[in-house]
């Protein structure tokens, strides 16, 4: 394989892995701060891809709206599902796998919802910015504007979490809940925020890939694997420590899919989750 | 007591007796429809076996009744083979695979289990999509095309039965101790002298057994087997549903459970097709908001508030 080919390989990774990274941050959010591992998360991600897809086919929007759109409207929808699901189960016993069933039940409404409204028909957003050419390598601008955009997305997200009080109230409840409580931070509110927020950045994300890949009711599943792979490897709860985690899977996604066949690109992130669990698992002993 | 015990033993046996004798007076409808509720009785408390005894949930146990689909398709369509002697080979090679994943999977906690399972099953889907020479890949096999609906009928029946005997069986003998005290606390169980690897393992891979024994009559009775059916995660679901509505390590609530989540599941599909999942979604939310304990007690609850608020 030459050189320029695999400089490609690299470069497409790295430029998806950045992507990932971001909607990984949103389900890390949720797992971090709640405990609860949202199954929905690819479904919110789904319906991100077809709001921009809608906005920018039906009401000719630009496309650099659509993420704020998505952003708003499935964190608020997220956050309806907190005050209304979530926040009675918080405290319970059999949290975890009351959650999970919980969070599968509206994956599977938003899957086939999306189905029935919209048909199962593979979709493309009409949105091209034709190619770079430089060093007789050709990048597609959309790769390139998708990557910047979720590099802004991310720093945003650190900057909320580090800087303002609501981001800082976040990372108290996480560390001690009782004591957060006492200075007089509303854990109750920390918690839908960051519920909140992790769908919504979840749907930035679909606008985002819906740039790159074609989009489709059942795209959600593998996104929500991906997420929790991303998550593991990069350490529940650090914010870093999940941007590279985002940009290694999505390399070696990348170098799969360019070597063994797209085919097989779905297996990595199972065979990654299953690894990195080991490793944890050697190294916690 | 004792005529009390005798009782319901008399009844439950009357009551067998009647599903049995279904194909006698009714339509073969309800009789194919009888026989898929049934193995979601069978999945349900082989799950609860598992899940449900030792606190572990599974999120990964579709695996087994997919592989236990693949090695009848390939047998029965390659080899001719009984379905018989494929659900000996099914159940060994289940078994052993439980055995395989029971190693890595199993000692982790939590969540980090639910989601290495899940992962396990993912890549068996995969793989079986992209090893044509075996499992023909997304074409997926065809089966001799026989009529089987009787035979899977009093097979589902026959295994409705032996899993429920095996549940209580578990629970009553040293395995079942061992895996309540896990549930309860596993560390302090393991320092008392419990090997709770051991006794995970052996839940597991009898639960898993009864998947794979389901899906080895499952690809016979449809004679056609594709990826995306054997390895179905609403299956999974379906089954876990049953669980829940009867309350979580219940044997008897898993039943019922599975019976009604059964029903609610065909007249769902019968009725409403095209919004089908859309329902079944609601049915999922709905049961685990407010009644994730099992119906039963939810339902007293329900009553109880009803009570509180009219005095």
């Amino acid at each position: 394989m030459s050189e320029s080919a695999i400089i490609t390989i690299i470069i497409s990774g790295i430029l998806l892995g950045g992507i990932y990274a971001v909607v990984a941050q949103g389900l890390n959010l949720v797992w971090g701060v709640l405990r609860v591992i949202n199954f929905a998360h690819g479904e919110f991600l789904m319906i991100g891809c077809y709001i921009t897809f809608w906005f920018v086919t039906a009401y000719k929007m630009s496309f650099f709206i659509t993420p704020i759109v998505s952003f708003l409207l499935l964190g608020a929808l997220g956050f309806c599902i907190y005050i209304g699901f979530v926040k009675p189960m918080l405290g319970t016993e059999d949290l975890e796998f009351n959650s999970l069933l919980l969070l599968f039940g509206f994956s599977l409404i938003m899957s086939s919802g999306a189905r029935v409204a919209w048909s199962p028909t593979y979709r493309i957003v009409p949105v091209s910015y034709g190619s770079l050419q430089a060093a007789r390598l050709s990048l597609p601008l959309n790769y390139l504007l998708a990557f910047g955009i979720a590099l802004l997305v991310t720093v945003l997200l650190y900057l909320f979490l580090k800087k303002t009080y609501l981001g800082k109230s976040v990372r108290a409840v996480v560390q001690n809940k009782d004591s957060a409580t006492i200075i007089g931070i509303n854990p109750n509110l920390v918690y839908g925020v960051s519920f909140a927020i992790g769908c919504g950045v979840a749907a930035i994300g679909g606008s985002l890939i819906s740039l790159i890949y074609s989009i489709y009711p059942d795209m959600g599943f593998p996104f929500a694997i991906l997420s929790f792979c991303v998550v593991c490897i990069g350490g529940l709860g650090s914010f870093w420590g999940v941007f590279l985690a985002g940009l290694a899977v999505g390399l070696v996604e990348s170098f799969v899919g360019a070597f063994a066949g797209a085919e097989w690109e779905p297996i990595v992130v199972a065979v990654l989750l299953l690894g990195v669990l080991q490793v944890r698992q050697i190294l916690a002993r | 007591m004792l005529n009390k015990k005798r009782l319901a033993i008399a009844c439950l046996a009357i009551l067998v007796a009647a599903v049995a004798l279904l194909p006698c007076y009714t339509s073969g409808y309800i009789v194919a429809f009888a026989a898929i509720v049934l193995m979601f009785v069978v999945l349900s408390q082989a799950w609860n076996i598992f899940s449900g005894f030792t606190g572990y949930v599974s999120f990964g146990h579709h695996v087994y009744f997919g592989v236990g689909c693949y090695v009848s398709a390939i047998l029965l369509s390659k080899y001719g083979i009984s379905v018989y002697l494929s659900m000996v080979v099914a159940a060994v090679a289940v078994a052993l695979l439980a055995l395989i994943i029971s190693g890595p999977t199993l000692r982790l906690k939590g969540a980090y289990f639910s989601l290495s399972t899940l992962a396990v099953a993912i890549a068996m889907h995969v793989l079986s999509l992209n090893i044509p020479g075996l499992t023909r890949g997304g074409k997926g096999i065809t089966l001799p095309p026989e009529y089987h609906l009787l035979g899977f009928f009093y097979v589902m029946l026959i295994f409705a039965l032996i899993s429920i005997g095996l549940a209580i069986l578990v629970r009553n003998s040293k395995i079942g101790f061992a895996v309540s005290a896990i549930r309860g606390d596993e560390d302090l169980a393991a320092s008392i002298g419990v090997n709770s690897f051991k006794y995970k393992a052996l839940t597991l891979i009898l639960s898993a057994i009864l998947w794979g024994i389901m899906g080895n009559f499952y690809a016979w009775y449809v004679t056609y087997m594709h990826p995306s059916d054997a390895f179905h995660i609403l299956r999974l679901v379906t089954a876990m549903v049953g669980v829940l509505m009867g309350g979580v390590g219940s044997i008897g609530g898993t039943v019922i459970g599975a019976i009604a989540f059964g029903f609610l599941n065909e007249v769902l599909w019968a009725r409403f097709s095209t919004i089908y999942l859309i329902l079944l979604g609601i049915v999922v939310v709905l049961i685990v908001r407010f009644a994730p304990d099992g119906l039963l007690k939810g339902g007293q609850r329900v009553i109880q508030k009803i009570r509180a608020g009219r005095e």
